[in-house]
């Protein structure tokens, strides 16, 4: 490396790990302040269908309390157990009687599948998107280069380089 | 000096690639089927119905062999043809695993499917597919044992009507169990790495 250029090599070294760290601050900070509930490891939830239910969704009631919407994280397993002497279905799954049917959420969206076990016949799915450790080591790896770069060019103007004098003329006596 | 570099170099690499190996043989994680997994397996209906190649068809006696289950019929547009290929994917994937696997094909339109239809249809796709049907009172049986939809759909077309129709693939494991089902739209890749895994169980 030319020795004009270990100056700056070495001041671009020292303000990227001053980079790394302001980064890491922000990145971890805004993710601790700003974490929802819904953004969590995924789990395994189970919906279970008690015995009956398919007489009483007959008769206009309903036997299963479910909220409206239903809101998963990719990752999480939606395992649907059927209590009841019928088979019921639930979107995709079907669920034969006295058995189980699992499902994992893959993509991100707003569902309304069919449901034989809901007195409305439908039942609304929330699929949402969840930070993960890699998601954030990306944001973490693509903010940490343009913040290294603006901390070098502010540097130089705030803190020059000096730049030292290679060839010492000799002094000159006045005559 | 380099060269002694180089050797530690290389034995550390070498030491980081068996601890990771060991690592991953010990936390392996358990398969997980991306279809809809039955827990546990549910018994299935047995049935008898005509075959395309002029012979029957008994569920029963396909134990020992994996059954994919596709209710369809051979106007629909986009799903069974869809389907049918995906069936023909996982084939050509399976090699000569396939032929642990009966891909079999049951109309919901008695009506217009012939049996001859069927198999002409069936086996544009593949010749070792299986098309299946019969008098409406010997599938009504089978399309409440499967809980299969159908309903006729008249959009008014010169081609006549569409049937909307359950477009689930039901696997039904060697012991006659259903299993698994895949949901239309399952990548064929995802299907066929869920059936080598029930083939090797």
């Amino acid at each position: 490396m030319p020795p004009s250029f270990r100056p700056y090599a070495h001041r671009l070294l020292i303000v990227f790990l001053v980079a790394l760290v302001f980064v890491g601050i922000i990145n971890e900070g805004a993710h601790l302040l700003l974490k929802d509930k819904n953004d969590r490891a995924p789990e395994m939830i189970e919906i279970i269908i008690p015995a009956g239910t398919a007489d009483e969704i007959a008769a206009g009631e309903a036997p299963i309390s479910l909220p409206k919407e239903l809101t998963f994280v990719i990752g999480d397993t939606l395992r649907v157990k059927n209590e009841d002497h019928t088979d019921h279905e639930l979107g995709p799954l079907y669920v034969p009687a006295g058995s189980s049917a699992s499902l994992q959420m893959e993509d991100a969206n707003k569902y309304t599948l069919g449901c034989t076990f809901t007195p409305s016949k439908f039942l609304n799915f929330d699929v949402r998107t969840r930070t993960t450790a890699i998601s954030r080591l990306q944001a973490f790896a693509l903010a940490t280069p343009p913040t290294a770069m603006f901390f070098f060019v502010y540097s130089l103007l705030v803190f020059p380089l000096k730049q030292k004098n290679k060839i010492d003329m000799p002094l000159q006596s006045a005559d | 000096m380099k060269i002694k570099l180089i050797v530690e170099l290389g034995i550390g690499l070498l030491v980081g690639i068996v601890l990771v190996a060991i690592g991953a043989f010990v936390f392996k994680q358990p398969y997980t089927y991306q279809g809809s997994l039955i827990d546990p397996p549910a018994p299935t209906s047995d049935f008898t119905l005509k075959a395309n190649g002029g012979t029957t068809f008994q569920l029963s006696e396909q134990h020992g062999k994996i059954v994919l289950l596709f209710f369809g019929y051979t106007r629909c547009p986009d799903v069974c043809p869809t389907t049918l290929y995906d069936f023909k994917q996982i084939k050509a994937s399976l090699g000569e695993q396939a032929d642990e696997i009966r891909f079999v094909f049951i109309t919901v339109d008695p009506e217009r499917d012939t049996i001859d239809l069927l198999g002409q249809f069936v086996t544009a796709f593949d010749s070792d597919f299986i098309a299946l049907s019969g008098e409406l009172d010997e599938l009504q049986p089978v399309y409440a044992a499967y809980g299969v939809y159908r309903q006729k759909n008249d959009v008014g077309s010169a081609a006549g009507y569409l049937m909307d129709h359950t477009a689930r693939v039901y696997v039904i494991d060697p012991n006659g169990n259903l299993r698994l089902t895949f949901p239309f739209g399952m990548a064929p890749e995802a299907m066929t790495e869920d059936i080598i895994h029930l083939l090797k169980e």
